[in-house]
């Protein structure tokens, strides 16, 4: 039916700063071929909840153990890079994305590369490497299907486990016959063989294969990483060179503990007991070995992620980035990623975009949840995600400054009136005399009627009747 | 512990064989693959004398100590490895690299071949990762549940995207 | 016999005072003495969700006051006919009010949702009312996962011999947000209308909820939308109420 919703323009003066992500909603909940893309999410909410059901146990274990990797940050990733580098491994620490991009673009080019194969990674889209290795003139080709096909269509992923998501069949086929130069059938498995023939290529040939990390542990060293495709195992086996790009928070004190991360990550991504790879890697080639890289590059990232700590949002440093709350998100479930216009969408982009960026992106997202704490209860670390967008609504600064001493204007002359039994009679007694005809209500008018105040309260009818 | 293995695996679209004896299993490995040109074969598959009873049958075998290893591979039809853990849930299989046991046997050709025994297996990846912990860690550990699966078309679950098709688990005991 | 205060919410006061009469009702079938104190505005929880937690902190030490002045026995627990103002006195006022916290954890530990109060507290499911009808529940959301409710609905529906018939997605948000439906109407709209979908699935009569801004959000869409095949929303205490035997 609310297809024929008409759209409201405008932003609300006591609710919502700027307009930006409000406009945005608005177009994908009016465009039916992303409607009906994103129907197909609604299988994956399913099977990812019944699994995730199974174990509720593990929740506990796993929260437990990432907040103690919280309480002394700094000193796990101290003995991550002890191990690592005791494994031959080089680490460099990043404190920004532009710090990241130089390291590795520097690296690249000491090095002759040319062609670079990259595996899906947050990191790297954080730090929108891809285009910085580009801009050196690098060849960067995304190997995970999903994210392939957003490559090649100039966009960016709109769900961090299905990048594709708000793509049907036939606009997929369209991306990849305009890369193949020939028709493609609209058929699964014939895109998938084009997509898998043309990427061998590019795995042969590329110098160096770029990941992220999906959990490195302090104790042995070891970066563990987590696919379906294959695309992350044919970065860290064939190309000279792998560099790994870490956020700081994806330290674990224990290999031992991803016993309990890595089932608790899958069930709550996919909706799989354990996902068809998962590739723990100890150092470069050894001695005598076939394959695998002769150099191996760990780049911690930090993007302000440090300065959470001893604030209330340092358990968003918890998150393993499964996607479950985005999947459960009844916003997301119906505008998809690209509305959020940030690397990170959903509950958990809502708040780590506006504190990675100091607030200069994102200041309006929190404001488009209905706060239902879906995400809360979805989150496999128990992230208070649904706490933390109430709180970043009035810790983000508002880029309009104006708009934010009008809002706390209007709000503080409410609270006046409404903390004393005879201002509250007084306001309400004046919204009954004008039948709630208000200013500002249009926004919901438009589409939904509004009840008029009652002719009388409650309170009188009680004085009333108890006189 | 066997059953929820063997479930587990045929769930996520992988064959299984077994359990069986090392001389069944020779004789099962080599009908199998017999129709195909060109075998890669991992040093440390636990049936003796497989390469050569390979050979027998008329079987081309590539081997990690082959000179052009590296650009045979490519035309490889099979990989063949062994593997000495192995877990029942969630149901996996740790491929560990090694001189003799590389990387890509199990990833660049279409079909993969693992042989593992029974006597491999433990209950559960915590009780795994427990005891690999206390080791050596190889330079990569990789853990196998099935073929290579995307999601990422619609959400419907197309197998074979960059590596192997079909994953063959032969089980030892 | 059991004594609350009728914590009647500012939505039910000023534009549902039938509800809140419901309630009254409903709890004194129950066996349950209820008080009302006219000092009583607002939990606050408007202006924490439009972002102003200092105008919040601000009504929620009125409420403090207000509620917090019984004496120790003088009520036994403090009742409202909403989920989502009771979270905010349960989950929200202990962190906002850091001044007063024991007694701002005092006032959670004695502020019950209504069929919290009846099914939970009470241990009553059937207060005698007799529905020969069917009905689906919307679990509202502060309600559901603030305070963990969802059964206590459900069993006085059953307890009062109602026909339960559950719809998909009985506990995914029927898209009112508060502030939300003012600053992001387009997905708040299409959100109820999901619901309303999903109600009407399932041909029952009622559309029961626990809130009276949810079912504000799911009427205003249905009467707005018409033809009124869905479910008709209604709260939870004027369901009750409505089986009760006529009083004397």
């Amino acid at each position: 039916m609310s297809d024929t919703v008409p759209r409201h323009t405008g932003g609300h003066a006591i609710t919502t700063p700027g307009d930006d992500f409000h406009e945005r909603t608005a177009s994908a909940v009016a465009d039916p071929i992303l409607q009906r893309a994103l129907h197909n999410l609604d299988r994956r909410l399913r099977t990812a909840n019944e699994s995730a059901a199974a174990h509720p146990e593990w929740k506990d274990r796993a929260a437990a153990i990432r907040r103690e990797t919280l309480l002394d940050l700094d000193g796990w990733l101290d003995r991550l890079e002890h191990s690592l580098v005791a494994r031959g491994v080089h680490v460099h620490r990043a404190s920004t994305p532009a710090d990241a991009r130089r390291t590795i673009v520097e690296l690249a080019q000491a090095r002759g590369a040319r062609t670079v194969v990259k595996s899906k990674s947050m990191a790297t889209e954080e730090i929108d490497l891809g285009n910085a290795l580009e801009d050196a003139g690098l060849t960067s080709v995304e190997t995970d299907l999903g994210e392939y096909i957003v490559q090649l269509a100039g966009e960016r992923p709109s769900h961090m486990i299905t990048p594709a998501i708000h793509k049907t069949l036939p606009q997929i086929r369209d991306v990849l016959a305009r890369e193949a130069g020939t028709d493609l059938a609209v058929d699964r498995e014939a895109l998938t063989a084009w997509a898998r023939d043309r990427l061998r290529g590019e795995f042969l040939r590329a110098d160096i294969g770029i990941t992220g990390v999906n959990f490195a542990a302090a104790d042995t060293g070891t970066l563990v990483l987590v696919t379906n495709e294959g695309n992350g195992r044919f970065c860290t086996t064939l190309p000279r060179v792998h560099v790994a790009v870490m956020p700081v928070e994806k330290v674990i004190p224990r290999l031992a503990d991803v016993g309990i991360l890595l089932p608790l990550l899958t069930t709550h991504a996919t909706g799989q007991a354990l996902s068809n790879y998962v590739t723990m890697i100890s150092g470069p080639r050894r001695a005598g070995e076939t394959d695998g890289p002769d150099e191996l590059h760990v780049v911690f990232l930090d993007n302000r992620r440090r300065t959470l700590l001893g604030t209330r949002y340092e358990e968003m440093l918890a998150c393993i980035r499964c996607g479950a709350c985005l999947n459960v998100c009844p916003v997301y479930r119906n505008v998809s990623g690209h509305a959020y216009d940030s690397v990170y969408s959903g509950p958990m982009g809502k708040v780590l975009t506006p504190l990675l960026s100091g607030g200069t992106e994102g200041a309006d997202l929190p404001y488009g949840s209905t706060l239902c704490h879906a995400c809360s209860d979805a989150c496999p670390v128990k992230i208070p995600l649904g706490d933390m967008i109430l709180a970043l609504r009035a810790d983000v600064p508002d880029p309009q400054s104006g708009a934010r001493r009008r809002r706390r204007i209007f709000w503080a002359v409410w609270a006046r009136a409404w903390s004393t039994p005879r201002g509250y009679k007084l306001t309400t007694a004046l919204a009954r005399m004008s039948h709630g005809r208000v200013p500002g209500l249009r926004a919901w008018t438009s589409t939904r009627e509004l009840p008029r105040p009652a002719r009388e309260s409650f309170r009188d009818r009680w004085a009333k009747e108890h006189v | 512990m066997i059953d929820a293995l063997v479930a587990g695996l045929r769930a996520n679209s992988c064959s299984v064989w077994g359990p069986m004896s090392d001389e069944v299993a020779r004789g099962k490995v080599v009908e199998r693959v017999s129709a195909h040109l060109l075998v890669a074969c991992n040093d440390d598959v636990p049936i003796p004398g497989i390469v050569d009873a390979l050979r027998e049958r008329g079987v081309d075998v590539l081997t990690p100590g082959d000179p052009a290893w590296t650009e045979r591979l490519a035309d490889a039809e099979v990989g063949i490895t062994g593997s000495r853990l192995a877990v029942a849930e969630p149901s996996t299989i740790a491929l560990a690299a090694a001189p003799g046991a590389p990387r890509a046997t199990s990833l660049v050709p279409p079909v993969h071949i693992c042989v593992v025994s029974v006597d491999a297996l433990v209950p559960t990846l915590a009780d795994a990762m427990m005891g690999i912990a206390a080791g050596e860690m190889p330079s990569a550990l990789t853990w196998i549940g099935g073929p290579s699966r995307t999601g990422d078309l619609e959400m419907i679950t197309t197998l074979g995207v960059h590596g192997p098709r079909a994953v063959e688990i032969v089980l030892l005991g | 016999m059991p004594k609350v205060a009728l914590f009647v919410t500012c939505v039910a006061d000023q534009v549902f005072p039938d509800t809140a009469a419901a309630t009254v009702r409903v709890l004194e079938a129950a066996g349950v003495e209820v008080v009302f104190l006219t000092a009583q505005t607002c939990c606050g929880q408007p202006a924490l969700t439009a972002g102003e937690p200092a105008a919040a902190i601000r009504l929620a030490n009125h409420h403090l006051d207000v509620f917090g002045a019984f004496e120790a026995g003088a009520i036994d627990a403090i009742v409202a006919p909403s989920g989502s103002c009771t979270a905010m006195v349960c989950h929200h006022y202990p962190a906002l009010l850091t001044e007063r916290r024991p007694e701002a954890e005092a006032l959670a530990a004695r502020t019950f949702e209504l069929t919290q109060y009846l099914v939970d507290v009470l241990g009553i499911v059937d207060i005698g009312a007799r529905l020969d009808t069917t009905v689906t529940v919307h679990d509202a959301c502060h309600g559901l996962r603030n305070l963990g409710l969802g059964k206590e609905t459900r069993r006085l529906v059953e307890g009062a011999g109602a026909t339960l018939v559950e719809m998909t997605e009985p506990d995914t948000c029927c898209g009112f947000g508060g502030v939300f439906s003012f600053g992001f109407p387009e997905v708040s709209t299409r959100l109820a209308d999901s619901k309303l979908g999903h109600a009407a699935g399932t041909s029952a009569r009622y559309l029961v909820s626990g809130d009276l801004a949810c079912l504000m959000h799911l009427d205003g869409r249905r009467r707005k939308v018409g033809p009124q095949t869905v479910p008709q929303p209604i709260h939870i205490a004027d369901l009750l109420a409505s089986g009760l035997p006529a009083r004397r």
